[in-house]
C-alpha cells in the first residue's frame, strides 16, 4: 500500500495521467455536445425543409382539385363519351349476325319464280318454305343457291323436302345455315 | 477526493445523459417526422403531377364540342329503356317505307332503368344491355329490305334479331321482325379526383364519326304535332 508522493505538486504520482484523463473527457465530452448540437441542427434544419416542401405542394394540390372541380361537367361529358364509345366499339367490332337485309335480297333475286310461303330467319339459320310452279323452276332455284353469291352468305343449304301438290306445283323445305 | 473525482465524472455524465434524452425525445421524433415527410413528399409530387396532367387535358377539352358529341351518342344509345321512343322510331322508319304496321309489341319490358337492368342485360355475348321490339310490317319485299337496311343506321341503336316472312298475296308480304334495341346506363361514379382523364382513341373517333350518319328521328316533333287541340290560354281574352 505504500505510494510515490510528489512534493512539488502536493499529489501522489499518478494522479497525472487521472487529471489527464479527466481532462480529455471534459474536452471529450464538449467535443461531443458541439458534433452533437451540428448533426441536431442538420436534423431539425432538414425536418423543416421537409415540412415547408409538403406545405407548399399540399397547398398547390389545394389548387389543383379546387380548378378540377369547377371543370366537373366537363370531366362528367368526357368519361360518358369514353364509356359510350368504348362500349359501341366493342359492339360494332364483335361478331355480328346474320345480315338480314343481304339474305331477303339474295332470296328475292333468285326466287323470282318461286312463290314464298314461309321464311324465317334467326341465329345463322334460315328455314325456307316456298312453292314452285314446276320442276323447272325449282331446279333452277337451288342451282342459283349454289353460285359464288350464295357460298359468301351461307355455310350449308339442305334440302328437306319437296313435295309434289295437287296443282303440280311443288311445296318445298330448305335449311340454310348463314353465315357470320 | 472522492467528490473531486465523482466532480469531475458529473459534467461528462450529464453531458451523456443529455444527450440520450434529447434523442429520445426530440430527435427521434424529428428523424420519423423526416422519414414520413419524405414518403409523403413523393407520394404528394405524384399526386400533384398527375392533377397537372389532369387539369391541363381537361382545359383542352371544349365543352361545346363535347355536349354536342355526348348529346349525339346519347340519342344514339340512350341512358334508359326509352320504350316510347323506340316504338316512335320504329313506326315511323315504317312508315317512311310506306309500310303498313300491323303490330307492335315488345314482349317483356322489365325495370325500365336501374342497375339491375344493367345486370340482366345480357346474355355472354351481348355487348350492350338491349330491349326486344316485334313488329308486323305490311308491303313490298323491296320496302322491308330497305327498311332492315335502314334500322341499323338509325338511332337509337338496333339490330334485327329475328325475321320470319310469308306472302300475303302477289307482292305483298308480311314480315315479323324482332328488333332489339340496346341502351347503357350512366357510369355510377365519375371516380376519384386525381385519377386521370381517359382520352377517346382513333378507333373510338371513328366510331364516333360512324354515328354522324345515323339518322335521327325527333321524338318531340311528332308529339307535339299530334297534340290534341286545348282550350283557351288566355283566360281574359274574348
Amino acid at each position: 500500500m505504500s505510494g510515490e508522493i510528489d512534493f512539488l505538486k502536493g499529489q501522489q504520482v499518478g494522479g497525472a495521467f487521472k487529471t489527464k484523463l479527466f481532462h480529455s473527457l471534459k474536452v471529450g465530452s464538449l467535443v461531443l455536445i458541439l458534433a452533437y448540437c451540428l448533426i441536431a441542427g442538420a436534423v431539425f434544419s432538414y425536418w423543416l425543409f421537409l415540412s415547408q416542401q409538403t406545405a407548399k405542394i399540399n397547398n398547390e394540390i389545394a389548387v389543383k382539385k379546387t380548378k378540377i372541380a369547377s371543370l366537373k361537367e366537363v370531366e362528367s361529358l368526357q368519361l360518358v363519351l369514353k364509356q359510350r364509345l368504348s362500349n359501341l366499339d366493342k359492339f360494332f367490332s364483335a361478331k355480328k349476325g346474320p345480315s338480314f337485309d343481304r339474305l331477303l335480297t339474295f332470296i328475292s333475286q333468285t326466287s323470282t319464280e318461286i312463290k314464298v310461303k314461309d321464311l324465317k330467319i334467326a341465329e345463322n339459320k334460315m328455314n325456307f318454305s316456298g312453292i314452285a310452279p314446276n320442276m323447272a323452276a325449282l331446279e333452277k332455284f337451288l342451282q342459283d343457291l349454289k353460285s359464288e353469291t350464295s357460298s359468301a352468305l351461307f355455310d350449308k343449304i339442305t334440302l328437306s323436302s319437296v313435295d309434289r301438290q295437287e296443282d303440280g306445283s311443288y311445296l318445298f323445305n330448305l335449311l340454310l345455315e348463314t353465315k357470320g | 477526493m472522492d467528490f473531486k473525482k465523482s466532480k469531475s465524472f458529473l459534467f461528462p455524465g450529464l453531458i451523456l445523459v443529455l444527450v440520450i434524452l434529447v434523442s429520445l425525445f426530440w430527435l427521434r421524433p424529428k428523424v420519423m417526422a423526416i422519414i414520413k415527410n419524405s414518403r409523403d413528399l413523393v407520394a404528394n409530387r405524384k399526386t400533384l403531377a398527375e392533377l397537372t396532367k389532369k387539369m391541363t387535358s381537361l382545359e383542352g377539352l371544349s365543352k361545346p364540342e363535347l355536349t354536342d358529341k355526348v348529346d349525339l351518342v346519347l340519342k344514339v344509345l340512350p341512358s334508359e329503356k326509352n320504350v316510347p321512343g323506340n316504338l316512335f322510331v320504329l313506326k315511323k322508319l315504317a312508315l317512311d317505307n310506306e309500310l303498313m304496321v300491323s303490330e307492335l309489341s315488345i314482349p317483356e319490358v322489365g325495370e325500365i332503368a336501374s342497375s339491375s337492368a344493367e345486370t340482366q342485360k345480357t346474355s355472354k355475348d351481348e355487348i350492350l344491355p338491349s330491349l326486344e321490339v316485334r313488329l308486323t310490317l305490311v308491303g313490298s319485299r323491296e320496302k322491308i329490305v330497305n327498311f332492315l337496311q335502314q334500322v341499323k343506321s338509325t338511332a337509337p341503336l338496333m339490330r334485327v334479331s329475328g325475321l320470319a316472312i310469308s306472302q300475303k298475296e302477289e307482292g305483298l308480304d308480311e314480315a315479323m321482325i324482332d328488333i332489339r334495341t340496346y341502351f347503357l346506363l350512366f357510369p355510377k361514379t365519375i371516380g376519384k379526383l386525381e385519377q386521370s382523364i381517359s382520352s377517346i382513341t382513333p378507333q373510338e373517333e371513328k366510331v364516333f364519326n360512324e354515328l354522324s350518319n345515323f339518322k335521327l328521328f325527333e321524338v318531340n316533333e311528332v308529339s307535339s304535332s299530334s297534340a290534341l287541340p286545348t282550350g283557351k290560354s288566355d283566360l281574359f281574352s274574348y
